[in-house]
């Protein structure tokens, strides 16, 4: 069942699902992110790219609320989060990946996933407590869920392995399903690429083309510029806290701005 | 998830355990320090809670002490019956533990710990120099045995005092010790328990699949200090008086090392560390001036080779290979 | 008034001895160290033993104290901690295995010393005049001897190698590591300084204070007040926080009832940790 969604700069503009609104941070007298804004329309991957040091994990974690901007908005599905509790950010449908998943050792992949579906269901604590119909109805949902989680990330052959079993690109792909467990609207990655061989990088690929099929926004964060290109809808590139290119893939491959700003990082290639 | 076998199983072993104890043993000193130690195992288990969130709680001994005092004040000033005394007192601790807990929540390790430990002091301190409502240095003593409790006219439970006396402490311990197991072991088999098992280990992973870790944490501190508030109120009635040295920071600490000699991995961990612990120094009595070293060499040489503590026996490789081979599976094993 | 704030000065300057003896073992080992008011007894009671019993100098005891008190250090992190803290990843497991040793040292030194309260009189003669208050000459000179040793450490923390190197342990244990220093050696020195310390606190206030084999927890608790005041693993903020303790100390004792001094500092700890868990010393939060 494969759905190409067909997303070129050609395609007429979709509602943004996440704006980005003149977002600065500021740490003492170190300015992280100045004065960034861009728009991350439905349906669409979107990375954020830009060299070691560049200001992208700040910007990351004023998306996901994990910090407050300076100044700014970030608007998600018309709503204004700025500021927002990180748990309400994940519960409106924006949930991020972290780059360590190694967290959850002892658990099997199975676990974990149903673990994370935290906000589906309608039962209360003491609905879950006392197991009412409720409770019992959203387990059976989270049950579905799993499965249908688990077939997506090609997951489904090592559900009972504990993760702490798990290779590099395996765990990576249970960091995702934990997240999607949370049934996002949009989902931020996290430097999916990160210390993966290339093998592992076509399946991350295709993975993350899956998830999009399955009507998932999809924006990463990410240090690997061939995958990007290759991946990508559109592209926004910072250097020193302030973007200084968007565009679709080839734009951003012959930007004047972005390869000045990456001859500066010798061990990184431009996927040109 | 729990299986309804090892409820059965659960509820069988308690029973034969509150019944079957009292025919067997006859001396009153075995059948106290029995009840005493369940009494202490329900207060542990609410300091396994904190710790199955990420905290170390150094404060449960306050929580006891608000919990016997309750019992203590109203029972002996306004006459109010024991059954309602205790339930008020394990309210009235988590709500003190909620109180407490929206201020000091969002610290971790050893300033979590700290603060704990500085409540534990601030409440000996303050129902010391309580003056008359507390009783000062002294405490509140002559607390009544618990009385009849009953319903449209039909005794359900009897007055202590018209029965042996002992026997009804050690009974009440055990119910009230099977409740607090079955309260705690529903929480972590059920998905609340798998959540804090997330909290425990990244605080920040949890709140990114959409956690209230703010509001849970409160949960589980709050039922941690209704836990401690209930074993206290236990004690104030069981040794029919309170004083402010009878929870300390030396028994706040020990009641997480409890926990964590029986293994912090399992629901019965609290209980099999308190019993094992508490009974040990009871009955190394016999060493004499020794006591205290051989109690404290245990206690340290179980650290050191059983780190998870005395319930990770069970994971050891021939306990597994005797399990594959009889298709059994762990009781009590949490999350 | 002024007696009271001379008082809290020599209660202070033995206070820092304590602080940062912990300070610094919780930089090293990232533990509050619960058997830290047992060291500081034995060091009393080694003090009292070599000195009135055996009738040696004061001079001699002090300085017995702290090379025993350095061995049990350097013993409780070869045989203990560096066990623990290699099989356990979580913090918790060193903490309380500090509270059980705290319990076994209780035990040893109830059966070594007895149950008995020990003092020890130290025979120096003269009083001097401060303003309106009267302070003996002995006191003058535990005074002294604690500041020197808190300079001491200080100039040694800073200027030599072994300073050096524990220093860097403690910003970052696995990059020291990699620059090929003995991580296990240099832990169990900073055991034995950090307990040497609390031993010649122990030893120097035995002069003042007595101490009894039961009275180690009460230690302990001091010494995480100071500690966690000034913020945990500062060496300035454990000299902050002793002697701020060493003031509101000697201060409530000459104007508040009894234990009120210490409810008042708890509830004071506890509101304080709230707003500023990093101490007065330390990074604020965020």
């Amino acid at each position: 069942m494969q759905v190409e969604i067909p997303v070129t700069s050609g395609q007429p503009p979709r509602d943004p699902i996440l704006t980005v609104e003149n977002v600065s941070k500021r740490f003492g007298g170190l300015t992280a992110v100045g004065n960034v804004s861009f728009k991350v329309k439905e349906g669409e991957i979107f990375a954020i790219i830009g060299p070691n040091g560049a200001g992208k994990s700040t910007l990351f974690k004023l998306i996901t609320s994990a910090l407050r901007p300076t100044e700014g908005e970030i608007v998600f599905r018309g709503e204004n989060v700025t500021g927002l509790s990180p748990h309400l950010v994940a519960a409106k449908g924006m949930v991020r990946t972290f780059q360590e998943t190694t967290i959850f050792r002892d658990m099997t992949v199975i676990e974990a996933t149903r673990n994370a579906h935290y906000v589906t269901g309608q039962a209360g604590l003491l609905g879950i407590f006392f197991n009412s119909k409720a409770a019992r109805q959203d387990l059976a949902d989270i049950d579905a869920s799993t499965d249908r989680i688990l077939e997506l990330l090609e997951l489904r052959s090592v559900a009972r392995e504990r993760s702490k079993n798990l290779p590099q690109g395996r765990l990576r792909a249970l960091g995702m399903a934990m997240a999607l467990a949370a049934h996002p609207k949009l989902l931020l990655l996290d430097e999916p690429f990160a210390g993966m061989n290339s093998d592992e990088t076509d399946q991350m690929i295709g993975i993350v083309r899956r998830i999009r099929e399955s009507g998932v926004t999809v924006m990463l964060v990410e240090h690997d510029m061939p995958a990007v290109m290759r991946l990508s809808d559109r592209i926004v590139v910072i250097n020193f806290g302030k973007k200084i290119a968007e565009g679709v893939p080839e734009e951003i491959k012959t930007s004047q701005a972005v390869i000045d700003a990456y001859l500066g990082e010798e061990d990184e290639e431009l996927g040109i | 998830m729990i299986r309804s076998n090892q409820v059965w199983a659960f509820l069988i072993l308690a029973l034969v355990y509150i019944v079957g104890v009292p025919f067997i043993v006859e001396s009153r000193y075995i059948l106290g320090i029995l009840a005493s130690a369940a009494g202490l195992s329900i207060i542990a288990l609410g300091a396994w809670l904190t710790l199955a969130i990420g905290r170390v709680n150094l404060g449960q001994g306050a929580f006891a002490l608000v919990g016997g005092y309750v019992v203590a004040i109203a029972t002996t000033r306004w006459g109010v019956s024991f059954w309602l005394a205790i339930v008020v007192a394990g309210f009235i601790s988590a709500a003190v533990g909620v109180v407490l807990g929206l201020g000091i929540l969002r610290l971790r390790g050893v300033y979590f710990a700290m603060i704990t430990l500085s409540f534990t002091e601030a409440v000996r301190l303050a129902l010391l120099n309580g003056g008359e409502f507390t009783g000062g240095a002294g405490g509140i003593s002559r607390i009544p045995v618990p009385g009849e409790l009953s319903l449209l006219g039909v005794t359900i439970i009897p007055a202590f005092n018209s029965v042996n006396t002992h026997v009804a402490s050690f009974v009440l311990s055990g119910v009230l010790l099977a409740l607090a197991v079955l309260l705690c072991w529903r929480i972590s088999a059920c998905r609340i328990g798998g959540v804090f098992v997330s909290m425990q280990q990244s605080e920040e992973l949890a709140q990114s699949v959409g956690v209230n870790i703010t509001h849970l944490r409160i949960v589980a501190f709050g039922i941690g200090s209704f836990l401690g508030g209930i074993g206290g109120g236990y004690f104030a009635a069981a040794q029919q008086s309170v004083y402010p040295g009878g929870f300390g920071v030396p028994d706040s600490v020990s009641l997480v090392l409890y926990c964590f000699l029986g293994g912090i991995g399992y629901v019965a961990g609290p209980v099999v560390g308190t019993f094992l612990l508490f009974l040990g120094f009871q009955f190394l009595q016999d060493f004499q001036q020794y006591q205290m070293l051989a109690y404290s060499l245990l206690m340290v040489a179980l650290m050191i080779w059983l780190p998870n503590g005395v319930l990770s026996l069970s994971e050891a490789g021939w306990i597994r290979r005797y399990r594959s081979q009889h298709g059994q599976a762990g009781a009590h094993h949490a999350g | 008034m002024t007696q009271a704030l001379i008082n809290g000065l020599v209660l202070g300057a033995n206070y820092a001895l304590m602080a940062l003896g912990l300070t610094l073992i919780f930089a090293l080992m990232g533990v509050l160290n619960f058997a830290h008011g047992q060291l500081y007894v034995l060091g009393g009671f080694v003090t009292y033993y070599v000195f009135t019993v055996m009738g040696l100098p004061f001079v001699v005891a002090v300085l017995a104290s702290i090379v025993v008190l350095a061995i049990v250090g350097f013993l409780f992190d070869a045989l203990f901690f560096r066990r623990v803290q290699q099989r356990s990843a979580r913090e918790e497991s060193s903490m309380l295995l500090a509270a059980g040793l705290a319990l076994l040292l209780e035990s040893l030194i109830l059966l070594g010393f007895g149950e008995k309260q020990r003092g020890v009189a130290l025979s120096v003669s003269g009083v001097y005049q401060i303003f309106d208050a009267y302070v003996p000459a002995s006191r003058v000179v535990v005074f002294v001897v604690a500041m020197l040793a808190v300079v001491l450490f200080i100039l040694f923390m800073r200027h030599t190698k072994p300073g050096r190197v524990l220093r860097a342990i403690a910003q970052d244990r696995d990059v020291t590591a990699l620059q090929g220093v003995n991580i296990a050696l240099y832990s169990g020195v900073g055991f034995a300084i950090g307990s040497a310390l609390a031993g010649l606190a122990g030893s120097l206030l035995v002069t003042i204070f007595a101490v009894n084999s039961g009275m180690g927890t009460a230690i302990s608790i001091k010494a995480f007040i100071m500690v966690m005041l000034g913020g945990a693993g500062i060496v300035s903020g454990a000299i902050v926080g002793a002697f701020v303790l060493g003031m509101v100390e000697a201060l409530g004792y000459a104007f508040l009832p009894g234990s009120v001094t210490y409810l008042v500092i708890f509830v004071g700890l506890i509101l304080f940790l709230v707003i500023r868990p990093n101490g007065i010393m330390g990074k604020p939060w965020g």
